[in-house]
């Protein structure tokens, strides 16, 4: 029993060092993905808090933007994971995957965190120009505790794996390539929109407060601001329930319909 | 113990396609086993199904005595399997793609790295084993694919389709490696195909299929027996001899004959003594495509065609 528990522990560990392995064979791409927010924080973040139509209390406008940014980044790669594996699938490289002795658990648990792999890597590239940023260039001021910039990474992995398991189960269900990037799109804006990415929460109809409650990306972004730049983490306990709790909800139902997506 | 019973399985698709009609086989162990029908017979439905990526509609399926579905995951542990498609990850390079293998099959560590450089050197991979799969052609790629297979000493190994879609000089090196692997292990092997010659060089035991079903199984030498007796063909001027069973038109002498080799010069001898010139003699050995004449009806490469154009009506039809 504890035996088969290490080798799928082992299993979920050799899927991530698979995509580990995939994206040093492609840097470009995190390069690419990067310019995204970044291009979204100063175009955005400048003219909005130039406008302070915004309600941001303390903080600035484009501090209080930047955990959202560094979220936006992370959604966007995990959100479209799910087409990955159609791709995957398509390819024939799945079956391997699914042919070896493996539970299906492990696997969707595997490809989550495979997800996080390059969410680490865009994560790491968008907080060091958001440092960088924040040194006199832009009116970013960020809580000075660097244990506490470097605990942002766990969280990353964290917002990843449930958005890719989103993603996975959409891939699951939708099963082409292009109804799942249709749905990949049309679930983007939304969960970005109605977390308190770009602002608080309070500022919006009580409907979209209703959808933001239960939007896994608010409880991400409000451990990231906790992070970043109050070092409040009063909610951090409840953020870090509600994500893990999504993320097993999100496993199981994957590996029960994975069966449907070979079929 | 047999190394797959398959009983009367069925595979319906999307509750429309009936791809898998009704099939039963055994495979012993230790044999090649070859799959032998055009596209769209299914035969990679029935792999599938053996290598528990497929649910089936009925039937049952047993891989070395663990049945499916409730021993899924002992089966898995027994095989290894080379899907149609190609399944090795281009994005990586040849040696990262057995270690992964290697990885998921349990192996750690040192040990893990000096199997796949063993792979490597058996294969004949090593000098390309740093290049990004990408890069390889066809026959590498399938022969790494068969290494990936291979990395868990399975006791079952099922390739789909090795050679589709490799020229000829790299589909004998296909053929070579999986010959190579067989005598060394004594594994099973399973293998699909719609070459009638790739069958006939690999096999021990054939099943031709043709739309869903199993037309006949044996061993090819069984097969082409039931496909009639070769014969000699003779080109001659004059009237030959009587030969029992013998056909003569148009200067064309034909005679059947359960062992041509060893009857020819007889044969030869007997035309020229009564006087007749001989212009030239061949032997027209049966084949396997008159035993898939005989059994299923058709040519297979007619079959091919037709379930081609049907596909490809089909997918019009889905863009349309
Ligand atoms: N996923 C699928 N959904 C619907 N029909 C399928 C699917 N896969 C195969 N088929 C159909 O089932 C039949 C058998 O296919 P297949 O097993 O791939 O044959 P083969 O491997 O002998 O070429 C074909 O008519 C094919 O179009
Ligand atoms: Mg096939």
């Amino acid at each position: 029993m504890l035996s088969r528990l290490k080798r799928e522990i082992y299993n979920i560990l050799t899927i991530v060092e698979l995509e580990a392995r995939r994206l040093r064979h492609d840097y470009a791409d995190i390069a690419v993905r990067s310019a995204q927010p970044i291009v979204w924080l100063l175009v955005f973040g400048t003219i909005m808090s130039q406008r302070a139509v915004i309600p941001t209390g303390d903080v600035s406008y484009l501090t209080f933007v930047a955990p959202g940014v560094l979220a936006q980044a992370v959604l966007f790669v995990a959100i479209f994971f799910g087409i990955m594996l159609v791709w995957d699938r398509d390819s024939g490289n799945l079956a391997k995957l699914l042919v070896a002795p493996a539970s299906r658990i492990s696997l969707v648990l595997g490809k989550c965190f495979s997800a996080s792999v390059r969410a680490i890597a865009q994560a790491v590239v968008v907080l060091t120009i958001i440092i960088i940023l924040s040194f006199g260039i832009l009116d970013i001021q960020l809580f000075s505790n660097p244990i506490y910039i470097l605990l942002t990474i766990p969280v990353v992995i964290l917002i990843s794996a449930v958005a890719a398991g989103i993603s996975i189960l959409f891939a699951t269900i939708f099963r082409t390539r292009e109804r799942v990037m249709g749905f990949g799109q049309l679930l983007t804006l939304p969960l970005f929109f109605t977390s308190s990415a770009l602002y608080p929460i309070t500022w919006m109809p009580w409907y979209l407060q209703w959808f933001a409650k239960i939007n896994p990306l608010t409880y991400g972004v409000d451990l990231l601001r906790g992070l970043m730049v109050t070092g409040d983490l009063s909610g951090a306990p409840l953020d870090f329930a509600v994500l893990v709790g999504y993320l097993i909800v999100l496993v199981l139902a994957c590996s029960a319909l994975f069966r449907r997506m070979m079929e | 113990m047999k190394a797959i019973e398959i009983r009367d399985i069925v595979k319906v698709y999307n509750k429309s396609v009936k791809a898998v009609d009704g099939v039963s086989f055994d495979v012993d162990e230790g044999i090649v086993f070859g799959l032998l029908g055009p596209n769209g017979a299914g035969k990679t439905t029935i792999i599938k199904m053996i290598v528990t990526l497929l649910s089936m509609t009925q039937g049952h399926v047993s891989v070395l005595g663990h049945a499916r579905p409730k021993e899924d995951y002992f089966i898995r542990n027994c095989i290894g399997y080379v899907p149609q498609d190609v399944s090795s990850d281009a994005a990586l390079t040849g040696y990262e793609n057995l270690l992964i293998s290697a990885k998921l099959y349990g192996h750690r560590g040192r040990a893990a790295k000096e199997m796949c450089e063993a792979i490597l050197h058996q294969l004949g991979l090593w000098e390309a084993r740093d290049r990004i799969v990408k890069t390889y052609s066809g026959g590498m790629i399938r022969k790494l694919e068969i290494g990936q297979a291979m990395v868990h000493d399975p006791k079952v190994l099922i390739l789909d389709e090795p050679t589709i879609g490799l020229d000829p000089v790299a589909r004998k090196q296909v053929w070579a490696s999986i010959r190579e692997l067989k005598d060394r292990t004594k594994m099973t092997v399973i293998i699909t195909t719609h070459y009638m010659e790739e069958a006939d060089q690999l096999c021990d035991m054939i099943a031709i299929m043709s739309i869903g079903k199993i037309a006949v199984i044996g061993t090819p030498t069984e097969l082409k027996a039931s496909a009639g007796t070769g014969s000699i063909v003779l080109e001659i001027k004059g009237t030959p001899p009587e030969f029992p069973g013998a056909r003569f038109e148009n200067g064309v002498l034909t005679i059947p004959s359960d062992d041509c080799a060893r009857e020819l010069p007889s044969c030869v001898a007997k035309v020229a003594s009564s006087g007749c010139e001989i212009l030239s003699a061949r032997i027209k050995e049966v084949t396997l495509e008159d035993a898939f004449v005989k059994h299923v009806g058709t040519r297979i490469d007619e079959m091919d065609q037709w379930s081609s154009v049907r596909k490809t009506r089909k997918l019009a039809r889905r863009m349309a």
